[in-house]
């Protein structure tokens, strides 16, 4: 089996991985970390959403092989120990979530948007929240949670 | 340590969820997350005909493969002596007689009867290698003809879908005065007409299905997200295993998201548990979302003729709704309630409408079983009327506010009793109509309308005033247990799926009790806690294990008085409780707080043997009766005419969802209502082929809304107490699909009725409302 | 599944082209999609790692993009006007995560009916350039995606890079889709349009179409049409039906061939409307 090794939430990682795992099947199954969602597979949902080398990627669609020598952060990389990153934390202020299932993928996307787009209007987030599918909410409070997180004290 | 009630958690207030945290850092515990020790992978062989006789199942290709440990067929699981899936629901038809039952094995044995019915399970010790293997599965059979439709599985010469299903009639449901009605209609100076379609809807959680199953030494355990342990346990030790049901566990952790979906028991959970026996490993299997849209649960699906009769001043006289339910392949997984009972509950929604009558067949067809969809009829209900009330008020030209008006069941008339048997507690539909309209500028339309035209687009406004009935009244458990240092576990059986019950659940122990909300965790999701329970759906969770809640505190608060009478030595008549504390009445200086007793109590002090040796309490509630939820939607909509593209542009609310213990999550669930609601209205629909064949087998191909396609939800109350529950709260959950479906198709036809346009079916996608449009003004 | 490599050169990717069948991936946003319920099979040529692949150069007489130059890439790169059609198709595409994945030569390579890329691509007449160990050749976009879901890639060869000539004159060019809903549902029609211009007359226009035809393709009648037309609001009103005879929409469950048709006329009128004005 090929090896690959990449750096994940900070951590240099190295295993023995079948040539077509994908990289979401690499991040739950290799490395545990169970927080990055599997929703579909046609590449629609956006659940698996993760950041590689700091740029939002579905983990559905790439194989681990390809992240080769690359760094990932996924949900769990978020917080800083026990304080939650703004937008986890203005995801929870404003009932941004229900059911939790899309949030870790809802989430990576917001912090990507808000890496791009200081003061986001309410229709550029929208717009941005393209790739992310939520059954549960009607958009409007994560909506509110990225107007907030943006606004919120940077730092 | 201070050991009280903090006020900014009470009952009423927008408390944030205490389970956020963990989701938000992606650490919450879905099924899919969950791995056992030496846990093997099930995937399944599913049919790709809609119809067929098996003539056999050729699985030894599939048995040879790299690391493949078992295939197993319908026949092993018969012979393994496991019961079939069961159909728990009994109606009789419209002659008295009882509905057929047909029954079906987990895996199909004697014929496949849609596409995606599973044949075989595939076990294997990775996953891949169980796909691999699953696709070296041969299925051989005799296709038959496949019907997709009620209409089509109704006619002469449909092939019969199971033996004892005469015409593929599942259920012939009738209710009313059928002489009477036709009398009121008779009589009537007016009669509404609608063909109305209740579009097939792909439930879609966004957590797939999953499962795993253990067997160990004659005790099984599945892992599943359901919507209730407590019943998912009972069935599957009754009907399938034939076990006792302390020899079954069902534990649920995180779900993500169901809707009713996840609410029956499904033939892939009795296969993984059936193959962790026969091979002795736990079994895991997860659904692809391919898979789902085959597999999963159907909602909707309904085609009704709707007839309102009025008399010449516009009041309603009858309604009379007759039509079909397609309910796909197989009974049990599927539910008949919403094309039959809850159109009979529903209908009249907040209107004085003295008769009704509803004529429905439910119908097997060659597709996925059709089960709940949030509002299970409720919403389908509401959007019946609503939109033969905007008919009926174009046809005499009475205007459509007034006309609601006239009709509304005064409030000075409740407790109203309905020609369903409901009696309605509560409610001010008039006040709530007219909160609504100035809620959403009603009358400012006219100049927002020219703003459109200027735009070349048009626009139209609609109204859906609704009524719920939420679920009838079941048992539900609730225990309350102090734990060592003061933490408190409250365990109910219903089950969250998003909700967010612990946060409410806590809000009201805490203000009961008296103690600090902090202090308080809510444990659901495992039969072995559990009593009782009727689970989550129907809209009830707040009022039916609210109850539970508080008759258990009150319990809590008895065994309490005793205790610190027997402490401040004082006769247990003399004790009051106020604000988590015992006090001698008369005497506020003898006092105790549940936190000093807790103390007394975990210091060893020995209590006499006939007072409570403790404060916990398990208590099993009576769930009171059904709710009246109940609010005006108001919709504006701009629509295209050159590409037919609707938009919903504006989008206000008032509801009456009583006391709200917890109005942050009240408003998100109505959100999450309408967007459901707007889903159906505008996008989405499941589509089969004549041969059975689903071609929206896909998010490319099923469009579910996206942020972008949503607007500014706008969210007000006019909270009614109810007044057959202690909390005085009314179901929340599946309203906002109710608001919806009618106050979006009402604007959408009042945009379009410009061009003559009397009625669109749902959903009104682009090319739909562009060819509507055609056919009225071919030269546009 | 076979074997995966990923080249760090283009040799070398030629090299292992000419030796056995491989699927090319970069982005591989299409890959996992395309595999629904099965297992991936077959060898994979990852070719993101070839970084003279990636990006966007100014020559004297055109541009090249490099074939793994992701949707993002072109967001982001300072381009003239030309080029605003393609952006607006590539903000277009799939949501955000695809695009910083997804390229402009797997679009291609995929020949999609409803690829959002080739449509943009065609008004902007661009050229492929394919490398294998023989060499490289270049194929007009239009003879290249020559097929519903086929191109004339031949074995052992490598889409590089896209050619897009710039015009002499200054140019405008735009993009607009239409879907059941706007981005990840695949379009039910897509339109892309540039004119060149001379003294406020249109002096050339490519008007390209996607979803309405077996694979996308430009409207001559409606190009000739446009030629020496005034620029000015009203340039759209002169599409009739018969400028779209190029097609052959088809009924699908998104759409019937007659909306389609309908549709697709409204959305080239109002593109050229919108890139009339001065």
């Amino acid at each position: 089996m090929p090896n690959v090794s990449l750096t994940v939430n900070g951590k240099a990682v190295s295993r023995d991985v079948d040539t077509r795992t994908l990289l979401v099947q690499f991040l739950r199954e290799n490395l545990g970390l169970t927080g990055t969602h599997i929703g579909c597979d046609t590449t629609q949902c956006g659940a698996c959403t993760v950041h590689v080398d700091g740029k939002a990627l579905k983990s559905c669609t790439v194989l681990a092989l390809q992240v080769e020598g690359k760094t990932v952060r996924t949900i769990e990389g978020l917080a800083d120990g026990e304080k939650l990153h703004p937008m986890q934390e203005a995801f929870r202020e404003h009932h941004g979530l229900q059911c939790g299932f899309c949030t870790p993928g809802m989430i990576m996307s917001a912090v990507d948007l808000l890496n791009r787009h200081k003061s986001p209007s309410e229709e550029t987030i929208r717009h941005e929240l393209e790739g992310n599918l939520c059954r549960c909410t009607g958009y409007a409070n994560i909506v509110k949670a990225v107007q907030a997180a943006a606004s919120a004290p940077r730092g | 340590m201070t050991y009280a009630a903090n006020p900014k958690f009470a009952v009423g207030q927008p408390v944030s969820r205490t389970e956020d945290p963990k989701l938000v850092r992606g650490a919450g515990r879905f099924t899919d997350d969950i791995n056992l020790p030496t846990q093997l992978y099930a995937v399944f062989a599913r049919s790709p005909h809609a119809h067929g006789v098996i003539r056999g199942i050729d699985i030894a290709a599939a048995r040879a493969m790299p690391g493949v440990l078992g295939v197993f067929i319908g026949t092993d699981i018969e012979a393994g002596g496991f019961g079939r899936m069961p159909c728990g629901l009994t109606a009789p038809n419209r002659d008295g007689s009882a509905m057929v039952k047909p029954s079906r094995v987990a895996l199909a044995v004697d014929k496949v009867r849609f596409v995606g019915d599973p044949v075989a399970v595939v076990v294997a010790e990775t996953a891949a290698q169980a796909r691999d293997a699953a696709e070296a599965v041969v299925l051989d059979l005799d296709p038959l003809q496949a019907v997709t439709t009620a209409e089509s599985a109704m006619a002469a010469n449909a092939p019969r879908i199971h033996d004892e299903a005469i015409g593929n009639v599942f259920l012939d449901y009738h209710y009313g005065d059928t002489a009477k009605v036709a009398a009121a209609f008779a009589q009537a100076a007016h009669v509404t007409q609608l063909d109305l379609c209740s579009n097939r809807i792909a439930v879609s959680p966004m957590e797939p299905r999953c499962a795993a199953g253990q067997y160990d030494d004659g005790q099984w355990t599945l892992h599943v997200g359901c919507q209730g342990p407590f019943a998912t346990r009972n069935t599957l030790a009754r009907e399938i295993l034939k076990a006792a049901p302390d020899k079954v566990r069902v534990i649920t952790g995180n779900v993500g998201g169901s809707f009713g979906m996840k609410a029956p028991l499904y033939p892939e959970y009795v296969a993984v548990l059936f193959a962790a026996r026969a091979l002795g490993r736990p079994v895991k299997w997860a659904n692809d979302r391919s898979e789902s849209f085959l597999s999963d649960g159907h909602g909707r699906d309904h085609q009704m003729h709707a007839e309102l009769a009025l008399d010449r001043d516009g009041n309603f006289l009858a309604v009379r709704i007759t039509g079909t339910g397609n309910l796909g392949a197989y009974p049990g997984q599927a539910t008949v309630i919403p094309a039959s009972a809850n159109v009979v509950k529903n209908i009249i929604g907040v209107y004085r409408t003295p008769l009704l009558e509803v004529s429905t067949k439910c119908v097997f067809t060659n597709t996925a079983p059709v089960g709940a969809y949030r509002g299970a009829g409720r919403p389908e209900a509401n959007y019946y009327m609503e939109r033969l009330v905007d008919q009926a008020a174009r046809e005499m030209g009475i205007d459509r506010v007034e006309l609601r008006r006239r009709n509304h069941i005064p409030a000075d008339l409740m407790p109203y009793g309905t020609p369903s048997g409901q009696t309605y507690d509560s409610g001010e539909f008039t006040a709530v109509l007219d909160k609504a309209l100035l809620f959403a500028d009603w009358n400012g339309f006219e100049d927002r309308k020219r703003e459109s035209e200027r735009r070349g687009l048009l626009r139209g406004r609609g109204i859906g005033q609704y009524l719920e009935v939420t679920a009838p009244p079941a048992s539900e458990m609730c225990s309350i247990r102090f734990e060592t240092g003061g933490n408190i576990t409250l365990t109910t059986g219903t089950l969250d799926q998003g909700q967010g019950h612990a946060t409410p659940f806590a809000q009201v122990a805490a203000q009961r009790l008296g103690v600090p909300f902090e202090r308080i965790a809510l444990r659901q999701g495992d039969s072995d806690d559990l009593k009782a329970g009727g689970g989550t759906g129907g809209s009830k969770s707040m009022v039916s294990a609210g109850k539970a809640i508080v008759e258990a505190c009150d319990k809590v608060v008895a065994q309490g008085r005793q205790i610190a009478a027997f402490v401040l030595n004082a006769s247990e008549g003399e004790i009051t409780f106020n604000d988590g504390r015992f006090a001698v009445e008369g005497q506020a200086d003898r006092n105790l707080g549940i936190g000093d007793l807790l103390e007394v109590i975990g210091g060893g002090l020995p209590l006499p043997a006939h007072l409570p040796q403790s404060l916990d309490v398990e208590h099993i509630a009576q769930t009171p009766p059904s709710t009246f939820p109940n609010g005006c939607h108001i919709a504006e909509v701009e629509i295209d005419p050159a590409t037919g593209v609707v938009r919903v542009d504006r989008y206000s609310m008032v509801n009456d969802f009583g006391v709200m213990i917890n109005p942050l999550l009240v408003e998100g669930q109505a959100q999450g209502g309408v967007v459901q609601g707007l889903g159906q209205a505008l996008m989405e629909l499941v589509i089969y082929d004549e041969s059975g064949q689903l071609l929206t087998g896909s998010y490319t191909d099923y469009a579910m809304p996206r942020a972008e396609d949503m607007p500014e939800l706008r969210f007000a109350s006019h909270p009614v107490p109810a007044t057959t529950n202690p909390l005085g709260a009314k179901g929340c959950g599946e309203a906002g699909c109710a608001g919806a479906l009618p106050s979006i198709m009402n604007a959408a036809v009042d945009a379009l009725s410009k061009y003559g346009i009397m009625h669109m079916d749902m959903p009104a996608t682009a090319p739909r409302v562009w060819q509507a449009i055609r056919e009225k003004a071919p030269a546009l | 599944m076979g074997d995966y490599v990923r080249p760090a050169g283009l040799d070398e990717a030629l090299e292992h082209l000419a030796r056995r069948p491989y699927a090319v991936v970069a982005g591989a946003t299409d890959l996992y999609p395309a595999h629904v319920g099965r297992s991936l099979q077959g060898h994979l040529l990852d070719i993101s790692g070839i970084l003279t692949l990636r990006g966007i150069v100014r020559h004297d007489d055109h541009w090249r993009i490099g074939a793994t130059t992701t949707w993002s890439d072109l967001i982001a790169a300072d381009l003239p006007p030309l080029f605003d059609g393609l952006k607006q198709a590539a903000r277009e595409i799939g949501g955000r995560q695809i695009q910083n994945a997804g390229t402009l030569g797997g679009n291609i390579c995929n020949a999609s009916p409803a690829a959002d890329g080739v449509p943009p691509l065609l008004a902007l007449d661009a050229e492929v350039e394919l490398a294998s160990v023989d060499g490289m050749v270049r194929l007009p976009l239009a003879a290249f995606v020559n097929r519903s879901r086929s191109t004339a890639r031949k074995r052992g060869q490598l889409l590089t890079g896209i050619l897009v000539p710039q015009p002499a004159l200054p140019c405008r060019s735009a993009f607009a889709k239409l879907g059941a809903r706007r981005y990840l549902v695949i379009s039910i029609a897509s339109v892309a349009a540039m004119i060149e211009i001379d003294c406020g007359l249109v002096s050339r226009a490519r008007v390209a179409v996607g979803a309405c035809s077996p694979v996308p393709c430009r409207l001559p009648e409606l190009e000739a049409a446009l030629r020496g037309a005034v620029l000015d609001k009203r340039l759209g009103d002169c599409v009739t039906e018969s400028h779209l005879a190029a097609l052959a929409p088809i009924d699908d469950i998104r759409a019937d061939a007659s909306y389609r048709r309908a549709a697709v006329t409204v959305m080239v009128r109002r593109i050229l409307n919108q890139l009339g004005p001065a």
